[in-house]
């Protein structure tokens, strides 16, 4: 039965479990924003520069740093706002905002659940998608 | 995947954090007990964001301690198998690599880098391919597919793979 | 199953018992009967009991009609206890039988064995069963051998009933194995190649003597030379009957451990055969052990001819052949090495080259021995070589393949990994291909397995619901990212995750090694601790403490599919074992701290290093504490999921700082999680030349049993009276001691010990054992102090908490600079209880401070209940965060009570509160806002940066963040400097100190503390006049002005 479970979960098919199905996915550019947030909270709090971060804060904070993609707040809301045009399910939109895949191709090899469901994702769609995401970046 | 996702937890607090700042210790307590945590189940618990609702305390016979139900919002880091994203290599050896995404850390055995590539030892060890144009080294940025995922002690371990379509290593990660 | 249960009863010694079982027995056979109507059905049924238990039948029935039942009975018994014995050796079966039978007969000579076992003295067992056993008319010894023979027939031709074998469940199986109670198995010397005879004799003697015999059954093994086993009670019953056998040699007769004693009487089934291409291994001679595999087999001859490895030593062989003498190196095997025909030639071995017949290969000979790319073939009788569980390693199969033959799928062939799985091999859940047939290729999930039969439930839609394939036809499937364990062959044990799937090779990431190990997928399981985020079965999760069956206890670190991997609490070795969910009695949850090497309290989450020990070095957060045992998370320790276990006092506490947080907060990981921000912060670092702190002046009075380890202790009572040495170990009520005048070590009753030895009293002694001190005892306190409830009442209750209040904790420790550590209870009032010495534990604890009229009750009983008193801190440990700092100052007072149940006595009993709930959004935690109050000028504390020393000051002012700035020296003299919160403890005041209130609603008030009570102190507060209680956490002592 376990072994059952575990064969279930595979993001590829957005088998992520209904914890997360619920849930609101970030992606990296988010995170950043919010952590950076917090960051700020606690320095502002302690006036201690040298503020000792949990470790896993930390680390999560370095990779959403080194891996955002638009760093402009207004940005970030943006691409949210136009991915969700798109009828992707929240996991969907985030990967495609944290990989901003360049082509229709790679869209649906970083997110194969694209081309799995009957879903109005053809690739004219999909390059759409990733059109104004470059927008976004480009004005950013 | 990052989630900002609801949780919920029964924090005891002792008697003694009653009264007026009653609501901050228990905040405060769920913090440093939370954050920084792993499960399988949830991923690693990054930073709690809010509190949606604290439920009634209970007190524990005997003790005196109480128990609150607390429902929390927080940014919690989960990698699934099957998950394609970006990570910054650490370590590389003759068996793989490892990166990092995050909290967690990946390995890609050589046997899920794509043939192509082969092993240099050296200062500085590396996968290269044969004509010299891709190269895996320490700092490099991959983006990778997870395959497995292992929950350890403290942390959530992964393999992963980047012998599959579109991915490798990120050749200009500032642009992408 | 029911019918053990009755059989236990049975076995008990007791004759109470004994009779109770029976009358169970009897009530349980009248269901059976219902049950199974046929006479056959209970027969069978009972046969799954024990022979011991036979016996009693015999008692119970006394009608001549069940004595046929009887028969039945052990027949049936025998041959299950024999664990079935193989029906391929006929002989001793039919021994066996005839052995039992003949045995029954034994019974009925009743009378004769009693006189003639008069002389011994008969196990309990035996000697209920005489005098039970009914006196049963004698069968007619005379009892004709035809008959005999037929009823030896009948019931041998159903014991190879097919239904019979079915109806076996592994646990009857289990049931069945040898116990003490049974007779036991002897194994006594005979001629050689005799070993039928002599049993053949016995048995004779048996069937002529009858009776008087009272060995019970006579095993000769055709692979055992020399030997033959005889099963008896005793070993006189051995000796005798074997008397006047020349045969028999009775002068060594060896008795068979219990657990080897189904080993003599199994047989490995002879189901396989030999096939072309299976990897057998060698049983004996020089190649034994070797893998060797099969490339001819003559059924009829019963011979095969293998292929090895050749172990030859080639200049022995030269001399050999040469004719010179041959020095016969005993115990000598060559390696392994393939055969280079060069270097034989050069050897001047003669090498011929000659073409088999029968294959047309060609060989090359060499004395006789025939050589093929550089292996051996050699022909061998069947027996000499095992193909059951042959597992070649993968080192074994490369070296195979190596010359030539470039994995030709030779290696791991599949029909040698078929031969060699076991039964039960698939189970349900299982992720299978179908690698044979029609269905080739099809992967599915295994859904039921029935003997050969496998039910799948196929992965593609439109098949049924499930297919059942042959078992042979199966294939364990895994891809690349599954976690799995490796549950056979050599790498067993190992987890990791799949790499790469090569057919039915695995290529397996190790957990622990981070390293490839290649595996057959058929020696794995998938472990369900992966992917699906499984960490928990029932109500214990990974890495949860948790308390086992016999009482051992470790912490999970990892969870299997249906049990658990337990890091035993033993610290000389990692122990881990296999636990499953019912053997696990509950978890352990308790917060407790102990006391390092230093003496610094360690609580959860603390980060310690440990510094002795096999782990030494290893460095990491305390996850669990339990009996003095810190289990310790050490991310770069590879093994058992990073846990390592190790005693408290072989750790140090890294830091520190956390530790004296936690004595901010209730739970230790609340509080150190509060503080750690700051903690980095130290730059400063007081000069070494400081106040003289050593570790021993942190001591803070130890009471947990571990804090005693390198305590200086005098024994006070005994061999060793008024030795002085150091205590290094503390093991139950005994204490090892190193005595410094005699550098040894010598163990002693710790009620021997003194471990103040400068103290005038050896009251110190009490508090050890009273983990009481964890535990106030508010129950007993109304009564004797009767005068302090209305106080106690005033108000002061809500803040007093039993134990855990850190204040106290940190106060406690390095009391000053100035006074060493101990004598901090000895102006706590040495008069009062220094009458008392050895005061007994137990007894109600009396104040002296508060009662007038200390130890007089009591203190004359020294050393009463010490094993009582020694124990309380089960019972006690969930209070047991800090051990019991304030202790010193009511010294032998009040520890000793272990009660713990409601040591609140003020708390508003179990009404649920509810404190404010609303939306505050928290992204903005006040980190360490609630540690402020606790701070207040005036107030002395210690300040500890470096986590090691302590220098004792007085606050001058609190700043804004928690932080104080504090001008050291005791009377605040010395440097100002500024302290975080986690840096100071406050200085627990004595009683008559003066003291400054720093929580409750008297905060900031100046009093003097005129006793101590448990965790409270008695305040006259100056102000008002007013005596309180008060929570010793809340007060701090004053700086002298």
């Amino acid at each position: 039965m376990n072994t059952t479970k575990a064969e279930e979960e595979d993001a590829s098919e957005l088998k992520i479990g209904e914890d997360f199905l619920k849930a609101k996915c970030l992606m990296n550019s988010e995170v950043a924003i919010l952590l950076e947030h917090r960051c700020e909270q606690l320095k502002h709090m302690s006036d201690d520069p040298m503020n000792h971060l949990p470790q896993v804060f930390e680390k999560a904070l370095q990779y959403v740093k080194r891996f955002s993609r638009f760093t402009n707040q207004d940005a970030v809301k943006q691409v949210r706002e136009v991915l969700s045009r798109y009828q992707l399910a929240e996991y969907e939109l985030a990967v495609l905002g944290n990989l901003c895949p360049e082509t229709a191709e790679e869209a649906k090899a970083v997110v194969p659940s694209l081309k799995t469901k009957e879903r109005n994702h053809d690739d004219e769609a999909i390059e759409k998608l990733l059109q104004d995401l470059l927008m976004i970046k480009k004005f950013e | 995947m990052f989630f900002h996702i609801v949780l919920e937890r029964n924090m005891q607090l002792h008697p003694r954090h009653f009264g007026r700042n009653l609501r901050e210790n228990l905040v405060s307590k769920l913090m440093k007990d939370v954050e920084g945590t792993c499960s399988g189940r949830h991923g690693f618990v990054v930073a709690i964001t809010g509190i949606e609702n604290i439920g009634k305390g209970l007190i524990r016979d005997g003790t005196g301690f109480v128990t609150f139900p607390v429902k929390y919002q927080c940014v919690v880091f989960r990698p699934f198998k099957g998950e394609i994203l970006e990570a910054v290599v650490t370590m590389v050896n003759k068996m793989g690599f490892f990166a990092e995404a995050g909290p967690v850390q990946i390995f890609v055995s050589n046997h899920l880098i794509p043939d192509d590539m082969e092993f240099q030892s050296g200062d500085m060890p590396n996968y290269t391919t044969s004509d010299g144009s891709v190269k895996i080294q320490k700092d490099s940025e991959v983006r990778l597919k997870i395959i497995g995922t292992r929950v350890d002690a403290t942390e959530i371990f992964c393999i992963g793979t980047i012998k599959d379509d579109f991915l490798g290593v990120i050749n200009d990660p500032a642009t992408a | 199953m029911p019918r053990r249960d009755v059989e236990d009863d049975d076995l008990e010694p007791e004759e109470d018992d004994e009779d109770y079982g029976e009358d169970q027995e009897q009530v349980l056979e009248e269901e059976l009967e219902e049950e199974e109507e046929e006479d056959e059905g209970r027969g069978s049924s009972r046969r799954k009991r024990r022979r011991s238990d036979f016996i009693d039948d015999v008692a119970e029935e006394d009608d001549e009609e069940e004595e046929e039942d009887d028969e039945d009975d052990y027949g049936g018994g025998s041959r299950k206890r024999r664990n079935k014995r193989p029906s391929g050796s006929q002989f001793f079966d039919l021994e066996a039988e005839v052995d039992s039978d003949d045995e029954e007969e034994d019974d009925d000579g009743e009378d004769d064995f009693i006189v003639e076992g008069g002389g011994e003295v008969p196990e309990e067992d035996d000697g209920r069963r005489m005098h039970r056993r009914p006196l049963l008319p004698r069968e007619d010894e005379q009892e004709d051998v035809e008959a005999l023979e037929r009823r030896i027939q009948a019931r041998y031709a159903r014991s190879s009933h097919a239904e019979y074998d079915e109806e076996t469940t592994d646990v009857d199986q289990q049931a069945l194995l040898p116990s003490v109670r049974d007779p036991k198995l002897w194994m006594v010397k005979c001629a050689i190649n005799h070993e039928r005879e002599a049993a053949a004799c016995l048995m004779q003697k048996y069937i002529d003597k009858g009776s008087e015999l009272q060995i019970r059954s006579v095993v000769a093994l055709d692979h055992l030379k020399n030997y033959i086993y005889v099963e008896a009670d005793r070993e006189a019953h051995v000796r005798e009957a074997c008397k006047g056998l020349r045969n028999i040699y009775t002068q060594s007769i060896k008795l068979v451990p219990i657990r080897e004693m189904t080993d003599v009487l199994s047989v490995e089934s002879k189901t396989i055969d030999l096939a072309r291409d299976t990897w057998v291994r060698m049983k004996i001679g020089t190649y034994k052990g070797d893998l060797a595999k099969v490339v001819n087999v003559d059924n009829l001859r019963q011979r095969v001819t293998v292929k090895l490895i050749p172990r030859i030593d080639l200049q022995a062989l030269a001399n050999k052949l040469d004719g010179r003498e041959v020095v016969k190196k005993k115990a000598f095997v060559p390696p392994p090495r393939f055969m280079n025909v060069d270097e034989a030639r050069e050897l001047h071995i003669r090498v011929e080259r000659r073409r088999d017949q029968m294959s047309g290969d060609y060989f090359e000979n060499i004395g006789g021995m025939l050589f093929k790319d550089g292996f051996l073939y050699k022909n061998v009788s069947m027996k000499s070589v095992s193909s059951l569980n042959i597992n070649p390693t993968f080192d074994e199969l490369e070296k195979f393949r190596k010359p030539g033959e470039n994995g030709d799928g030779d290696m791991g062939s599949l029909s040698t990994l078929f031969a060699n799985r076991k039964k039960g091999h698939f189970m349900k859940g299982d992720a299978v291909i179908v690698i044979k047939g029609d269905l080739k290729n099809l992967k599915g999930w295994v859904e039921k397995v029935e003997e050969e039969n496998v039910h799948i439930r196929p992965e593609m839609k439109g098949l049924p619901k499930t297919l059942a394939v042959n078992e042979k036809e199966l294939c364990k499937y895994f891809e690349p990212g599954n976690h799995v364990k490796v549950v056979s062959g050599a790498q067993e044990g190992a987890t990791g995750m799949v790499v790469k799937v090569e057919q039915h090779v695995l290529i397996i990431l190790s957990d622990t090694t981070k390293e490839h190990i290649r595996v057959f997928a058929d020696d794995v399981v998938e472990s369900s601790e992966v992917t699906s985020g499984i960490t928990r079965i029932g109500d214990y999760e990974l890495h949860d403490l948790v308390l086992l069956d016999n009482n051992s206890f470790g912490v999970i670190i990892r969870v299997e599919s249906e049990a658990f991997q337990v890091l035993k609490g033993v610290t000389d070795r990692p122990e881990v074992s296999l636990v499953r969910l019912r053997e696990i009695k509950c978890k352990l949850d308790k917060k407790i701290s102990v006391q390092d090497r230093l003496k610094n309290t360690v609580c959860v989450k603390d980060v310690v290093r440990i510094v002795e020990g096999p782990c030494k070095g290893k460095l990491g957060p305390v996850e669990h504490i339990y009996r003095g045992v810190l289990f310790v998370n050490d991310r770069h320790h590879l093994e058992h999921a990073g846990f390592i276990c190790a005693k408290s006092h072989s750790c140090v506490v890294v830091g520190g700082s956390r530790a004296n947080g936690d004595r901010n907060g209730d739970s230790p990981r609340f509080s150190h999680l509060r503080t750690p921000p700051r903690i980095p912060q130290s730059p400063k670092r007081f000069p070494r030349g400081g106040p003289p702190i050593d570790s021993g002046g942190r001591h803070r009075g130890g009471r947990g049993h571990d804090n005693m380890a390198g305590a200086l202790v005098k024994i006070s009572q005994g061999h060793f009276k008024g030795y002085k040495g150091r205590v290094k170990e503390v093991k139950g009520q005994t204490v090892r001691i190193e005595l410094e005048s005699q550098m040894r070590v010598v163990t002693v009753d710790r009620k021997c010990i003194s471990d103040n030895f400068s103290s005038s009293t050896p009251y110190r002694e009490t508090p050890r054992y009273g983990m009481g001190s964890e535990t106030p005892m508010h129950p007993s306190r109304t009564p004797l102090h009767p005068y302090m409830t209305p106080m106690r009442d005033a108000g002061a209750t809500p803040i007093h908490d039993g134990m855990r209040t850190p204040m106290r904790d940190r106060a406690w420790n390095p009391y000053a600079p100035m006074s060493p550590p101990r004598d901090n209870w000895e102006d706590g009032n040495p008069a009062s209880w220094g009458t008392s010495p050895q005061y007994q534990p137990g007894s109600p604890p009396s104040r002296p401070y508060e009662a007038p009229t200390p130890g007089s009750g009591w203190a004359s009983t020294p050393g009463g209940n010490y094993s009582e008193a020694g124990t309380p801190r089960d019972s006690s440990s969930g209070y047991a965060n800090a051990p019991s700092p304030y202790l010193p100052s009511t010294p032998g007072g009040q520890p000793m009570t272990p009660n713990s149940a409601s040591y609140l006595p003020g708390t508003p009993g179990g009404q649920p509160m509810t404190p404010g709930t609303g939306g505050l959004d928290v992204m903005s935690p006040v980190i360490g806002d609630n540690e402020g109050p606790w701070f207040i000028p005036d107030i002395l504390v210690n300040v500890r940066r470096s986590g090691d020393e302590a220098i004792v000051g007085v606050v001058r002012e609190v700043l804004a963040d928690g932080s104080c700035r504090v001008a050291l020296g005791s009377s605040g003299n010395g440097e100002i400097i500024t302290a975080l919160t986690n840096e100071m403890e406050v200085v627990v005041p004595r009683k008559s100190d003066r003291i400054k209130i720093m929580g409750s609603t008297l905060r900031g008030a100046t009093g003097k503390l005129i006793g101590v009570d448990g965790t409270d102190g008695i305040v006259k507060v100056d102000d008002t006049f007013d005596v309180k209680i008060l929570d010793l956490a809340n007060l701090a002592k004053l700086a002298q002005p």
